[in-house]
């Protein structure tokens, strides 16, 4: 390695925060003197420094747009599990991947029948039945339905699923519950065709489901996302059938989005006068107002 | 101390996320739109204005921060934690798009950018540099191009770094180095970059 090659980054840093003093400056710009690397460095630097400067970006309707759907994608989870809400929803999170790496390690060790309990927070626990005999299939663990004080989680292994007898599918989905997150967990990987696939098995399986109602949302979305905004407009078109729900909001800015990209104006304006109507602070407002007829 | 004290030391927007982070949604809501244009300038600057994938890595950046929020310990601004899941995710997409041979206009949307206060010439030369360093981004290993993202487009100290990636200080600077022991061929492949640099000499 070349004395060059030793970059004297504690001085650049010390030069960005202003601290130089002169013997580190002669000696960063000695160093600078020889070495293109570093004075490339410090000239991309300042390029992105004023880059990140500039609030040009995305139009703020785009921005919008993403940051709703961020905004959903939060709210989706708590659909999933409607028990544990707030800090608890990390904690879920963990527990459950928890549980699931518990069970696996204990009953391929061929440990008997074992309850894990544990007390988080003021009263929130989980306990995991375990298989008498070693398993080789990923429990899914089924959340109980909601309490009405949605401080006590009780997540039991499915009696279908572990088996050691029978080995298991290697994905186990047999409830309206795995199948939502089994899809959200293909959308949030990017694989989209097995997501949709999923929701629509979802909704076949367990039509009556709020899970299947929250699910004709998010392909709605997947599919507006994707250029198919017919067959968006028909996934909020369901969900509205079905009644309200968590995501009447979303899925009505997404039905006037279908219906504007589909060239159907004016469906499109009476479906953001709606909107504006059912919830008058939405930040479509002025989108809304902007395509009001004259 | 007095709880007025207390709270005086607590930013708004660390106070913010915090209650984001225990599920307060209209919290949420309001702290990733005070955020998300910070982010979506990272993405930018990484991806290019014009490249393709810049809303769906802003997407992903943002989805990751929520997720992530229950694990922000409020030590930071938010602002910069989301910083760098931005440059983790748009350094992701910058490879993925490398590696199925994606083309893009780096600068389509970003030349006015640069072009308030540089001549035409800076501009070009600034609009070359970066065009290198996010093409050297995705050829990197994950670990040393996160890295120099984290140094050159959100200026970051080696400490904040290191703190940031939860390695050691001199993984840090051993990554950085090796990093930029793929700038210095890159540069030397590059007569305009070399001829610029020699110039400044």
């Amino acid at each position: 390695m070349k004395v060059v090659d030793l970059h004297p980054e504690e001085l650049l840093d010390r030069e960005a925060r202003g601290e130089l003093t002169e013997l580190e400056r002669e000696r960063l710009e000695g160093h600078l003197a020889r070495c293109a690397t570093c004075r490339f460095e410090r000239e991309v630097r300042a390029d992105f420094a004023a880059e990140l400067d500039d609030d040009a970006g995305l139009s703020s309707q785009r921005l919008d747009s993403l940051v709703e759907r961020a905004h959903d994608e939060e709210k989706e989870e708590a659909e999933v599990v409607p028990v544990v809400r707030t800090r608890r929803r990390g904690l879920r999170i963990l527990l459950v991947a928890a549980a699931a790496l518990f069970v696996g390690g204990i009953a391929t060790a061929g440990i008997g029948t074992q309850v894990w309990s544990r007390l988080a927070g003021n009263g929130e626990e989980m306990t995991v039945n375990l298989p008498a005999t070693p398993a080789t299939a990923v429990p899914t663990l089924t959340p109980l339905a909601p309490s009405a004080s949605s401080e006590h989680v009780v997540i039991e292994r499915s009696e279908t699923v572990v088996n050691a007898a029978v080995p298991a599918p290697a994905a186990p989905v047999d409830s309206a519950t795995s199948l939502f997150e089994a899809a959200s967990q293909a959308r949030q990987h990017g694989d989209y065709p097995q997501a949709l696939a999923l929701h629509r098995r979802l909704q076949s399986q367990f039509p009556s489901s709020r899970e299947a109602h929250a699910s004709q949302a998010t392909v709605g979305r997947l599919l507006l996302d994707r250029g198919d905004a017919a067959g968006a407009l028909a996934s909020f078109d369901t969900y509205q059938k079905h009644g309200s729900g968590d995501f009447d909001e979303p899925v009505m800015v997404g039905r006037a989005t279908a219906l504007e990209r589909l060239g159907r104006t004016d469906d499109a304006r009476a479906a953001w006068q709606a909107l504006v109507l059912a919830f008058p602070d939405t930040p479509w407002r002025s989108h809304a107002e902007a395509l009001r007829a004259p | 101390m007095e709880p007025l004290a207390a709270a005086r030391e607590i930013s708004p927007l660390v106070a913010l996320a915090r209650e984001a982070a225990e599920g307060d949604s209209v919290a949420m809501a309001k702290l990733l739109r005070t955020i998300a244009p910070k982010l979506v300038a990272v993405v930018r600057a990484i991806l290019g204005g014009g490249h393709p994938d810049v809303d769906d890595a802003v997407q992903q950046t943002l989805i990751g921060f929520v997720q992530g929020l229950p694990a922000f310990r409020g030590d930071c601004d938010p602002t910069g934690y989301g910083r760098v899941i931005a440059v983790r995710t748009a350094v992701a997409a910058r490879k993925r798009a490398r590696a199925r041979g994606a083309r893009n206009d780096d600068d389509a949307e970003t030349d006015h950018l640069v072009a308030g206060n540089a001549s035409p010439r800076e501009h070009a030369l600034s609009s070359r540099r970066k065009e290198a360093l996010r093409d050297l981004l995705a050829e990197l290993p994950p670990e040393q191009g996160e890295a120099f993202a984290m140094r050159i487009v959100l200026g970051c100290s080696l400490e904040e770094i290191a703190k940031q990636s939860n390695a050691p200080v001199n993984t840090i600077r051993s990554r950085l180095r090796l990093a930029k022991e793929r700038l210095k061929s890159r540069i030397e492949s590059d007569p305009v970059l070399l001829e610029t640099l020699e110039m400044q000499r």
